[in-house]
Parts: C-alpha cells; structure tokens; sequence
C-alpha cells in the first residue's frame, strides 16, 4: 500500500471518528443526568429538576418527583439484583413493621392464584420482602399480572420480582419480591445506609 | 486513481462499521398508537387521534406500549411516558416494566396516577419512569398504562 492510501484512510478515519464522537458527548451527558443523584433521604424532600428534555416541552407539565440511585451501566442478572436487595433488606433498620406488612399480607392474598401460597411477608424501613411458592410458571406469572399490573391495590412504588433458582418442570417454584415505598428506588447499587433511614 | 479512490471508501466503510454502533443509540419518541391493547378483547375500545389513543369503552382498560432501548443497555435506563385526561375521571396510571426473556424475572417502576396532581389534569402530563433492566440486553422493556373512560395515552420517550 502507498503512503498517499495510508495517510488519506488516517485522515478518513479521524474526521469520521470526530464528528461521530463530537455527535455522541451531549446525549451521553443528558442521558446520565436523571440518574446522577443519589437515593434522597427519607426526611427531606427530594431536590429534583427537570432534565433538558421537558424545557424543550414547556406545554406540557411535569410531575415533581424523587431522584433516583445512581445507575451504572454495570450488567447485573436477575440473581445479583435479587442478591444485592436481599443484602440491603437484611441491613435494613426495623420501621413500621406491623401495619406495613399487614396491609401488604392482605393485598398479596388477594392477588394470589389459588394454588399458590404465601410463604412470608416482611417489611423494614422503605423495603417490603414477600415470598411466595407456585406449583408452576404460569401461576407464578398469573401472581405477577394480578398483583403488580397498574389497577393492582398493592402500594405503587418501584418492586423487583424473580423465581428463585431454575425452575424444574413439576417441582414447586419459589419466588421473592421486594417492594420498594412509593416515592423511593429499589436500592440495588446501594446496599448499606441507604435504607437505614 | 480509481484504486485510490475504492481504497479510500472501504476505509471509510470500515470506520463506519467501528463508529455508528455507538452513534446508533439515539433517542427515540414512540407513539402510543405504536403499542397496542393490552387484551385483543378490548381492540375496539380505542381510538386514535395522531400517535395517541383514547379509552372509548365505559370501563378502564389497558394499554401497552413497547419501548426500544439500543443495545448494550445495562443498570437503569429511564423514559418519560405522557399521558392525558380532560377531568379526574379520566385517570390514566402507568408503570414500566423491565423483563427478562424467560419472563421469570420483572422489574417494575414506580405506578404513575395523573389524577394524583390536579393542575395537571387538562393537558399533556409527562413522568419519567425508571426500572432496572434484569439481565441486560436479554431483557425486555414495555409500559403498561391503565386507562379510564376518556384518558388518553400519547406515548412514551428516551
């Protein structure tokens, strides 16, 4: 190959790269912005200010809401996110148990198919553990539909549910859902302090 | 010359091949119109005016909405959804939902209610919604919206 070729593709290739990437930074930088802060404390009211995008929509009205835990673009299976909130729930300060998980017991019955059972119901500071056992995985998905879809009289905030282990054809299957209060996020990077608030 | 020049656009070829995957995650708008009913059951009790869709039948019913997110995606990701009701009656709730491709693992944001500010009941209302994606790029990613008599759904954005 001649030098002309190989200096004409070096240069090919750096233009291209820098107004791809010259393109890219600002969307890189607006995306992360929602997510930048950090879980809000329970006590204080949450600082949060409309990303960009709503001051390109003035007409249309925005709903104040908390900051959410900082994301990562970390990969996490559904194993380690059952895994990292199941550490943040045994970490988790004692609240209001009793009326919480009452309430809650009573709605997870309600939405639960016949041939599936509650197995426990426990609820610390902002984060609601349930576990439930289903003959099969339609009936576990059947708990899923009725109890998290959005007429569903379970309390509205964020909740992460998941079967644990693989399912085997004809075994009973156990499932564990955390259920985080309205107003809060399920606190899946932060798994110390944050929920002893 | 015309080596030259073949030369030259297969360079060009090849840094397109290594520099638009990572342009290629643009944001997007979704049209409610592009969802669908939830339940085929309830196919006509939706009508449509541009990209949105209104609950016609005297009963809730429900509307579902895929949202496309450019792979790799991985943590957290976010969208707005903006929904609509001329009065309280008109309620329209929503909640995200993250899934893995097994559907034995979901994650759901948290349910947004229109009805629970009033100022905003009369005009498009916007709320961004986030969930935590199960498993990655297996996972797939939808808003589910519960519609009164009259609530209108205009769509969803990243």
């Amino acid at each position: 190959m001649k030098p002309t070729i190989i200096v004409i593709a070096f240069a090919a290739l750096c233009v291209a790269g820098y107004t791809l990437l010259d393109d890219v930074q600002p969307r890189e930088v607006a995306r992360s912005e929602p997510r930048a802060s950090p879980l809000p404390a329970r006590t204080t009211t949450p600082a949060w200010t409309p990303p960009e995008r709503s001051e390109r929509r003035p007409d249309i009205a925005v709903e104040h809401q908390p900051a959410v835990a900082a994301a990562s673009d970390e990969a996490l299976s559904a194993g380690e996110i059952q895994d990292k909130l199941q550490t943040a729930f045994g970490r988790a300060a004692l609240g209001d148990v009793h009326d919480s998980t009452r309430g809650l017991e009573v709605a997870i019955r309600a939405a639960l198919p016949a041939s599936s059972k509650l197995r426990s119901v426990e609820c610390r500071g902002s984060l609601c553990r349930v576990e439930t056992t289903h003959p099969d995985a339609d009936e576990f998905r059947a708990f899923v539909q009725a109890t998290f879809q959005p007429s569903s009289s379970i309390p509205s905030g964020p909740a992460f549910v998941s079967l644990v282990g693989e399912p085997v054809a004809g075994q009973p299957m156990t499932a564990v859902a955390f259920l985080s209060q309205p107003g809060t996020e399920l606190p899946v990077r932060e798994t110390t302090a944050s929920l002893e608030r | 010359m015309s080596n030259l020049a073949f030369k030259s656009l297969f360079v060009a070829a090849l840094a397109a091949t290594v520099f638009l995957p990572a342009a290629a995650s643009e944001a997007r708008n979704f049209p409610a119109r592009s969802g669908s009913s939830a339940f085929h059951a309830d196919a006509d009790c939706w009508s449509p005016f541009g990209g949105s869709v209104t609950n016609t039948c005297p009963t809730p019913r429900h509307w579902y909405l895929p949202i496309i997110f450019d792979a790799p995606y991985f943590g957290t990701v976010s969208a707005w959804v903006i929904v609509e009701g001329q009065f309280l009656s008109n309620n329209v709730s929503c909640r995200m939902t993250a899934s893995n491709m097994f559907n034995t693992a979901f994650s759901f944001s948290e349910n947004s209610n229109l009805t629970m500010l009033m100022p905003v009941v009369g005009s498009p209302f916007a709320r961004l919604h986030h969930v935590t994606v199960p498993d990655g790029t297996n996972s797939v990613v939808s808003v589910d919206c519960l519609v009164n008599p009259g609530g209108r759904v205009h769509g969803a954005s990243h």
